[in-house]
């Protein structure tokens, strides 16, 4: 997974730089531009055991803004926004290892810059009685559950920060 | 042996006549013996399962990890172009435009299909309306849900995308849809129990065949399924993660 490239980046935008567990850290380009759920579709994607993209459906490769072919096999840290604490990453593996399920709300990066809010859910794919990778489906989230959600991560990501 | 087929408790009375048809070409097809029950209600479908009284089973999505993980059906086909899509529906002078529109309090008429209440109550979600703060109004179809909507019993109902589409173009007027959803991974799957494994090739086979004779096609048409795929293990077991994620 390589660093952003600016030319993608539609609109003003920041710079930030983002350490990744797995991975080296990457350079990411962020605007302020929202887009909508898209509105009656979820968004399905599969990873295996390292994090990597397995499968996916069209929504969430047009919610993503890369073609497919720049999803599969990448890290599904490809997603993750800067406003996003690590704390919450942390807690969706642990929480899918232990064999449950995880919910709560998701801010994620596009390739153009923009972010996208999902309310996530991720639990594990067990066969044969080991865990192979993990499923995410993600729905259309509430607008009041995004304002609370914006709170936590921002405190969050402060104490992170300090 | 003699054989058991089980279909969907909501399955539209227009389709019932097309599964009795389908029952007995698959008899004689495979000589077998073979007979249709059926159940008013998913509990006692479920209860029959667990029973091990049913052998195959047209079943609901909602049902898919207890046959599969927990009792041991395979699932062999999946039917085509059958997505459980759900229309949430209210009637066309109601003062919600949108679903964001729409209030605690909200009546919903609701017939007792797992997945379609399911994934419906999971596009309402986004407008914070959830079981408790919303009044649900039990119907015994999906069309006398409709009909609740338009005598303004009930502010919204649930109905599948297949059934709304269906509707007379008089009723359809008096109607608006909300939201319609466009999930596509979930569908009925056509599941077999273990003691049943020596025909399910055989049976999977003659599913998959129905479109290649008229006599196939035709009832086909009745049960409306334009055809049937095989299906493997995996895209169950992944339909399955799906489904387990959204209850």
């Amino acid at each position: 997974m390589g660093n952003m490239s600016p030319e993608h980046i539609i609109g003003d935008y920041k710079e930030y730089l983002l350490q990744h567990f797995n991975s080296p850290s990457r350079t990411v380009y962020v605007t302020a531009i929202e887009t909508p759920f898209p509105a009656g579709k979820l968004i399905v994607s599969r990873t295996d055991l390292a994090g990597n993209i397995t499968h996916m459906n069209q929504a969430f490769v047009d919610m993503s803004g890369y073609p497919e072919s720049e999803l599969v096999g990448q890290p599904h840290a490809i997603l993750r926004h800067p406003d996003m604490p690590k704390a919450v990453f942390k807690e969706i593996w642990d929480t899918a290892s232990r064999g449950e399920k995880w919910q709560g709300y998701v801010k994620n990066l596009r390739k153009d810059g923009g972010y996208y809010w999902v309310n996530a859910t991720v639990i594990a794919n067990i066969r044969n009685g080991e865990m192979v990778g993990l499923s995410s489906v993600r729905r259309q989230p509430s607008a009041k559950k995004i304002a609370q959600a914006e709170e936590q991560y921002r405190q969050l990501l402060e104490q992170e920060q300090a | 042996m003699k054989y058991t087929l089980s279909i969907c408790p909501t399955t539209p009375a227009a389709a019932m006549s097309g599964w009795y048809i389908l029952n007995t070409y698959l008899q004689k097809k495979l000589e077998i013996a073979m007979h249709i029950e059926m159940y008013n209600d998913f509990d006692s479908q479920r209860l029959a399962f667990e029973k091990g009284e049913i052998d195959f089973i047209y079943a609901n999505p909602y049902d898919a990890t207890l046959l599969i993980r927990d009792l041991g059906f395979s699932a062999l086909n999946k039917p085509d172009d059958s997505a459980n899509e759900v229309v949430i529906i209210c009637k066309d002078d109601f003062k919600a435009q949108t679903l964001t529109d729409l209030e605690s309090g909200v009546k919903i008429a609701t017939a007792n299909d797992p997945a379609i209440n399911l994934v419906a109550m999971i596009l309402l979600e986004s407008a914070d309306i959830e079981a408790s703060n919303s009044i649900n109004i039990d119907c015994s179809s999906f069309i006398i849900a409709a009909k609740q909507v338009l005598k303004g019993e009930a502010d919204i109902a649930f109905l599948p995308k297949a059934i709304y589409d269906k509707l007379s173009k008089i009723i359809k007027d008096q109607l608006r849809a909300l939201i319609s959803s466009e999930i596509s991974v979930i569908h009925p799957i056509f599941a077999a129990s273990e003691k049943s494994q020596s025909i399910h090739t055989e049976l999977s086979q003659a599913l998959c065949e129905l479109t290649l004779s008229d006599a196939g096609n035709n009832i086909l048409s009745s049960i409306g399924i334009p055809s049937f795929s095989t299906m493997e293990q995996e895209d169950a077991e992944f339909m399955i993660d799906l489904m387990d994620t959204l209850k």
